[in-house]
């Protein structure tokens, strides 16, 4: 009987709710000038609350996991951890978009927080139906949110593609989960766990997780699943697509991770069979990821390709089905995130600063206009790349040791390669900025002058209000070279904690 | 339970969800793709039903009716996404949206 424990098990995830459906109620209360700041205030204080409950929960299950709703949301070490890893994400988005000129920015807080409580129940499912109706939750809050602005029209192109591939991968993912289904006669990951301990495995499951892997790999963008990524990417602002390329990567992990955990058959010769699939994805993301990121002028497409790579190093530990080897992969995401955020972080303030910002042209002689800008932006792209001593290497080293332990030497080969080819795409970026500006600049400065995200200017905002928005990017900044140079130089703290996210299988 | 064949299900549901393939692969209109994604979607709801049939229990049954549920929102959602595209432009052919290439 679902009561009151359930609920304080999973209180992270009632705030989180409470406070996307707040943020709306003080859009309507509050007097029209000062709604914004206001919907801010609410939205920024409904993750510091959510955060409060995400470290009791932390220390809650240091003692073991607990379950909710008779096993249909596990709450253990790797969800609350992923909890804290979407919460960061959440509130530098928040923080980020402030410098968005729409006005209205109630719906667009409320999705976000709504769509960071969709990824936390994902990354904490226990049975295949809260699996799915949580990838729903913030699978459609993403849609809405790529398509936000009204006037581009871009945006509404790159929103209609994200929705039909990501319908059809759901698509897939319910017709693995009811084939598994009626092989098992359990919707629950437990029960799944027990099918495929016992051995004797139907054709009907085979079929199941093939389709599921399918659903999975649309979700997480690998190749050859991945066509949508760049144009999603592209579209939206840069705010949104950060929440997308962060927060979508490690919900979608976690929960594929759990899944395989539990739904793997033990017997070692089927579980290399069944990881077979994975592992080719995997290289594929890797190589074709880090190819079309060299072709790319668009920042925002090319980090979607970095995306697609990131997507192929992340699922090595996984693919290796090891013992401990998921706090590799939750390291490297936390890692992941830092950089990526702080990415596009800058060129969120580029933009906010009239600069074009996504394009590789028109950043040309960034060093001389915006000296910081282009700094932050070369430390960056060069973390991805691998410069020590950020966690873009020590994350890289970890996978490769970690994938050594596992034998896993062809996908650790490939990850070589794919660094290597990256590290140049990543460079041009960085040359861009420091190379002095060239005849492409004129024609990009004009279009860096017409205002941003289709705002008539009238909506401008306030002296006063655009020193909070330099604050806030200031903080999303500074915690993103921070948090990228800590885990570079520190990497135990992180990783001593992240101990035994998961059970041995 | 007399006169349940399973089988029967299974293969109307194996046809819907090839034809909701096909349909999202060979159409190029977005309302017939959407309607070809639904396709998809009463295919697993079908399958759900018929297994749960088949074991007696109630969780499948559940699963078909949050199928149906979010499917109603997730049609909200592409149907908003289609008239602000038609806004946009005269598009009746997803290939004629392509603004975003590289």
């Amino acid at each position: 009987m679902p009561g009151i424990t359930d609920l304080n098990i999973i209180a992270p995830l009632v705030a989180l709710t409470a406070g996307g459906l707040v943020v709306i109620v003080a859009d309507l209360v509050t007097p029209r000038r000062l709604a914004r700041p206001w919907t801010y205030g609410v939205a920024a204080a409904a993750v510091l609350v959510t955060a409060w409950y995400v470290a009791d929960a932390w220390q809650a299950v240091q003692a073991g996991p607990l379950t909710a709703f008779a096993g249909a949301v596990v709450v253990d070490k790797l969800s609350v951890a992923l909890a804290g890893f979407l919460l960061v994400a959440a509130l530098s988005v928040v923080l980020m978009s402030a410098a968005d000129r729409e006005r209205d920015m109630s719906g667009f807080l409320s999705l976000i927080l709504l769509g960071a409580a969709g990824m936390t129940v994902l990354g904490a499912a226990g049975s295949l139906m809260v699996l799915f109706v949580s990838l729903e939750v913030f699978s459609l809050g993403l849609y809405a949110l790529i398509a936000f602005h009204r006037e581009r029209s871009e945006a509404r192109e790159g929103a209609f593609k994200y929705f039909l591939l990501g319908s059809v991968a759901s698509g897939f993912l319910l017709y693995g989960f009811a084939l598994m289904y009626g092989a098992t006669g359990t919707l629950s990951l437990a029960g799944l766990a027990e099918y495929a301990a016992a051995g004797a495995i139907s054709p009907l499951y085979h079929g199941g997780f093939a389709l599921a892997v399918v659903g999975f790999a649309f979700k997480l963008a690998l190749v050859p699943f991945h066509m949508w990524a760049p144009d999603a990417y592209q579209a939206a602002t840069p705010a949104v697509t950060a929440f997308m390329a962060v927060g979508t990567k490690g919900a979608a992990l976690a929960a594929l991770a759990r899944f395989a955990w539990a739904a793997v058959p033990h017997d070692p010769q089927l579980a290399g069979k069944y990881m077979a699939p994975l592992a080719v994805l995997a290289v594929l993301s890797m190589l074709a990821g880090s190819l079309s990121a060299l072709f790319q002028n668009n920042l925002k497409r090319l980090l979607a390709y970095s995306g697609i790579t990131h997507a192929g190093y992340l699922l090595i530990p996984i693919i290796a089905l090891q013992d401990n080897g998921m706090r590799l992969t939750v390291f490297y995401l936390f890692g992941y995130m830092f950089m990526t955020l702080g990415a596009f972080a800058v060129i969120t303030a580029l933009q906010f600063r009239g600069e074009q910002g996504d394009d590789l042209l028109a950043n040309e002689g960034l060093w001389q206009r915006r000296p910081w800008m282009a700094g932050l932006l070369a430390f960056f792209f060069l973390a991805m790349a691998g410069m020590p001593p950020t966690a873009g290497l020590t994350g890289k080293l970890l996978l490769i040791g970690g994938g050594l332990q596992a034998g896993a030497g062809g996908l650790i080969a490939t990850l070589i390669v794919s660094t290597a080819i990256s590290a140049y795409a990543y460079l041009r970026v960085v040359l861009a900025a420091f190379r002095p500006a060239g005849a492409g600049r004129d024609e990009a400065t004009a279009a860096a002058m017409a205002p941003m995200g289709g705002g008539d200017g009238t909506d401008a905002p306030s002296p006063w209000s655009s020193a909070w928005i330099d604050v806030g990017l200031g903080v999303v900044l500074v915690t993103a070279v921070a948090g990228t140079l800590a885990l570079g130089v520190f990497p135990e703290t992180l990783l001593s904690a992240l101990e035994g996210l998961l059970p041995p299988r | 339970m007399p006169g349940f064949a399973i089988e029967g299900y299974v293969i109307v549901s194996v046809v819907l969800f090839a034809l909701g393939i096909a349909g999202v692969l060979v159409r190029r209109s977005p309302l017939v793709m959407l309607m070809a994604i639904e396709l998809m979607w009463g295919a697993a709801a079908l399958l759900f039903l018929a297994f749960a049939r088949q074991f007696a229990l109630m969780d499948g049954h559940v699963f078909s009716f949050l199928i149906l549920v979010v499917g109603a929102a997730e049609a909200a959602i592409g149907l908003g996404l289609i008239v602000l595209l038609f806004r946009a432009r005269e598009a009746v052919d997803v290939d004629e949206v392509r603004e975003l290439r590289g």
